[in-house]
């Protein structure tokens, strides 16, 4: 089974996905803001990132940068899970470093996240 | 009371024995002699009366002459008939002469005399006469012949003499006779006779000249209007022309030799009495004015200039006067007088009113301007032209103008406004710019640039001044906006921030409801499944509304960005009903479409998706049984897709209130189990888009009980609309980048 790195500051709904992804037999590591989740990744190497976009210390978009320049981190889907609205210019950013899916939290069902991230580790196949 | 005439004739009736004319010496001999000619030839010029002196002298000399050595011939029997020949000229002489006297032709006269003397002369020349001196009589021919005939005539009379003469000189020489003198003394004095000739001529040339400038001067003076007058020394009248009649009204014959001081009324008379005296010494007058009495007009005033008179020895001979009329003058002066006095009077009655009403006028204005300064808005007056002649305080301060330098300035020319990009700010500021023109009020919000430079937003309301149903000008009342702005700002941050703050544990609670709901947490009790679906749709209600709220806020804002694109109608349709059809299954409502084509629009897909969304969700909340369907209706660049229902309707009333925000309808939901919900922003966010994208969302019918209409205009693939709104949404986000 994937192994999946959830980025999100708020510790409930962290809890929350946490929660959804394991009962569906995910590896869930988790990590509260940006910094962390760059530690996480480099230790874990997961192979898919949920990631939130306004988190303290480093955000979403900063991470997602730092990611990209990132040994293995080139290449792994993220999913961005968040509650903000696209602007034009945080788009602009994140369309540069490709995210998989951009789904805003409120309207999303674990559920559905869950479909997205089926969808996406099945396309991808991490290096071995 | 004295008439004019009757004391004018009276006074001068003892001078008249004073006067003398002609004024020659009537003693002498010359003077019997020539006041008789005078009397013999009447009405004949001076010139005249002199040749017939001339030739009457004359005449008798040569006939003194011709009868003395006639009778010394006949005496000394030396050349008897010679001595006749001279008798008979002599008759012949006097016989003219009194032909003269008799017939009083002059012309002929002296012409017959010249003949005769002519002939006298050749008959001396050939003969000899008394011992050989007959040919000094020729020298007195040249002088008889210019003076009674003129230079030209005379010079053909001395021709004739010449040519006689010459003719006897020939005959002589063939023979005929023998000439008594010799050829020398001939010539010699035919030279002489020349050189007489000449002098005479020039003579007379001169005086002719003499006499024509004479006349021309006499004719001037006669003419002329003004009055001019020579005096002798002592006051006499020497000469009065025509014009010194006209002003004075006596004429030359009684004035000459009077004393000018008697027309004039004693103070003049002794006035000019001194001027004479130093007139005698070489100094001129000018502008004596004096009043005279005319003997038939009424009183006049003359302006005299009094100038000394020269000789020929350049020593003061008498004194010339010009005198200019001035009656008419003074009379105008005195009007002139009159009316300046009224004038003067009516002036400072004038000036005392203006001045009241200017007084009542400055408190009105200090009044008017008090009241104007004291409006806390900012207020500017402009003419029909758009310059400014008002402008207060407050406006002033505000934008950073001084009012002195502002006033009379162009409106554009003192206030900037600053153009956002887009068609919409142009028209609007034109708009505001030409109120004087199209006579509509202007109100909105505007951005001003201050003197300083720096941008100012206002609330501009800008009005025609009419009077009359005629533009005046303009009246433009404005305010400073800054602090609503930012109000405005700061309430749409918040909404921002709070609505992001609220999904985060609404999107806990919707997640862990879907999941217990899913079984994540072992199965769930049936008692608890309906209340766990309420929990979830309200959750989600309030989700949406959040969502909506966000939305507005972040439209309002210019934070929506949009993604134009060509696309397939058919495609977005078909995934409207495919989302729509399980919920209209539910109600067992059926939804259909006429939409069997492709057809390319131009916009931004996911927010048409969202448009047909939410009517189409609008019309499943409103319709309780029957139809929705989705129709189109192609127009020039755009197409209308027309939602229509077969739902509750909406009554009139509340036509307007349908496209505001949070505005709740009353709609007839009695019908319905329960009062559909709605955050009331759905409308206003999906026209807001519409028009963005160079479309519209509007209201095409309702019928309470029958069903609704709605219709989305979308721009054509390629259409004019489409480009102008794309270009318009790139604008507006590279402004709103700049910013």
């Amino acid at each position: 089974m994937a192994h999946i790195l959830l980025v999100e500051d708020d510790t409930t709904l962290r809890d929350m996905y946490k929660t959804k992804f394991e009962l569906e037999g995910y590896e869930v590591s988790t990590a509260s803001n940006g910094e962390e989740g760059l530690q996480q990744f480099s230790a874990v190497q997961p192979n898919i990132v949920l990631l939130d976009l306004i988190m303290p210390k480093m955000g979403g978009v900063d991470f997602l940068q730092k990611l990209r320049e990132t040994i293995g981190g080139q290449e792994v889907p993220v999913i961005i899970l968040t509650n903000l609205e696209p602007s034009p210019d945080i788009m602009q950013v994140l369309h540069r470093n490709n995210p998989a899916y951009y789904l805003v939290k409120s309207n999303t069902t674990p559920e559905e996240i869950l479909g997205k991230v089926k969808e996406v580790s099945d396309l991808y196949t991490p290096p071995s | 009371m004295h008439t004019p005439a009757s004391r004018t004739s009276s006074k001068f009736a003892h001078k008249r024995v004073l006067f003398s004319y002609p004024p020659e010496d009537s003693a002498s001999f010359w003077g019997i002699v020539t006041t008789f000619l005078s009397k013999h030839f009447p009405g004949v010029d001076r010139n005249t009366i002199n040749q017939a002196l001339f030739l009457f002298w004359f005449s008798l000399i040569a006939d003194a002459a011709l009868v003395i050595f006639g009778l010394v011939h006949i005496v000394t029997y030396d050349q008897i008939a010679l001595g006749f020949i001279k008798l008979v000229f002599a008759l012949l002489v006097t016989t003219n002469l009194w032909y003269v006297f008799q017939s009083k032709n002059i012309a002929v006269g002296k012409s017959v005399f010249l003949a005769l003397l002519l002939g006298v002369l050749l008959i001396l020349f050939v003969t000899g006469g008394l011992a050989q001196t007959g040919i000094l009589w020729f020298f007195s021919f040249p002088i008889a012949c210019f003076f009674l005939h003129g230079k030209r005539n005379g010079l053909w009379w001395m021709a004739s003499l010449y040519g006689l003469t010459s003719l006897c000189v020939l005959l002589s020489y063939v023979g005929l006779f023998s000439l008594p003198y010799t050829q020398l003394i001939i010539r010699q004095t035919g030279v002489i006779l020349l050189i007489i000739t000449i002098g005479i001529y020039i003579y007379e040339h001169t005086k002719e000249q003499g006499e024509k400038t004479a006349a021309q001067l006499a004719a001037i003076v006669e003419s002329a209007e003004d009055a001019i007058i020579s005096l002798d020394l002592h006051g006499r009248i020497v000469s009065w022309n025509k014009g010194a009649q006209y002003i004075f009204g006596y004429d030359e014959s009684e004035m000459l030799g009077n004393s000018m001081y008697n027309i004039l009324e004693s103070q003049y008379a002794g006035e000019l009495k001194k001027m004479l005296a130093k007139v005698a010494k070489g100094e001129s007058f000018k502008h004596f004015e004096i009043r005279y009495e005319h003997i038939k007009r009424k009183t006049g005033y003359v302006s005299l200039t009094v100038s000394p008179l020269k000789g020929m020895d350049n020593e003061v001979v008498g004194a010339a006067i010009t005198g200019r009329d001035i009656s008419y003058r003074k009379i105008l002066e005195a009007e002139v007088a009159t009316h300046t006095l009224q004038l003067e009077t009516i002036i400072s009655e004038r000036t005392s009113k203006l001045k009241d009403n200017l007084k009542e006028l400055k408190e009105a204005k200090a009044k008017e301007d008090s009241l104007l300064a004291g409006i806390g808005e900012c207020m500017i007056a402009t003419d029909r032209d758009g310059n400014i002649n008002y402008i207060n305080n407050v406006a002033a301060n505000l934008l950073h103008l001084v009012p002195s330098k502002a006033y009379r300035k162009h409106f554009d020319e003192a206030i900037q406004i600053v153009e956002e990009p887009g068609e919409e700010s142009k028209k609007r500021i034109s708009a505001l710019k030409s109120v004087t023109f199209h006579r509509k009020t202007v109100s909105g919000e505007f951005t001003f640039v201050t003197t300083g430079g720096s941008r100012l937003p206002v609330y501009v309301t800008a009005s025609p001044i009419l009077v009359n149903n005629r533009v005046t000008g303009s009246i433009i009342i404005f305010r400073d906006i800054t602090q609503e702005k930012e109000v405005e700002k700061i309430k749409t941050e918040l909404i921002s921030l709070v609505s992001h703050e609220l999904r985060t544990p609404m999107t806990a609670i919707k997640g862990y409801l879907s999941m217990i709901q899913h079984g994540d947490f072992g199965e769930v009790d049936t008692k608890l499944r309906k209340p766990l679906d309420q929990v979830y749709n309200s959750t989600d209600r309030l989700i949406a509304l959040v969502n909506d709220i966000l939305k507005a806020s972040r439209i309002e804002a210019g934070k929506i960005k949009y993604d134009i694109s060509v696309f397939d109608l058919k495609h977005t349709v078909e995934e409207v009903i495919a989302e729509l059809a399980p919920l209209a299954q539910q109600k067992s409502i059926s939804l259909l479409t006429s939409v069997k084509d492709s057809i390319q629009l131009e916009a931004d897909e996911s927010k048409v998706k969202e448009i047909l969304n939410n009517l189409v969700g609008n019309s499943l909340k409103f319709t309780l049984q029957g139809y929705i369907s989705i129709g189109i209706k192609k127009k020039d660049d755009v197409v209308d897709m027309l939602v229509t229902d077969s739902g509750v309707g909406i009554p009139d009333s509340e036509f307007d209130k349908l496209f505001g925000k949070f505005e709740s309808i009353e709609t007839p939901t009695d019908q319905m189990a329960e009062k559909p919900y709605g955050s009331g922003l759905g409308l206003y966010i999906s026209r807001e888009q519409a028009r963005k994208m160079g479309g519209d969302v509007y209201l095409v019918s309702s019928t309470p009980g029958q069903g609704t209409t709605f219709a989305v205009t979308i721009p054509l693939a390629g259409s004019q609309r489409a480009t102008k709104a794309k270009t318009q949404i790139e604008k507006e986000e590279q402004y709103l980048q700049k910013l």
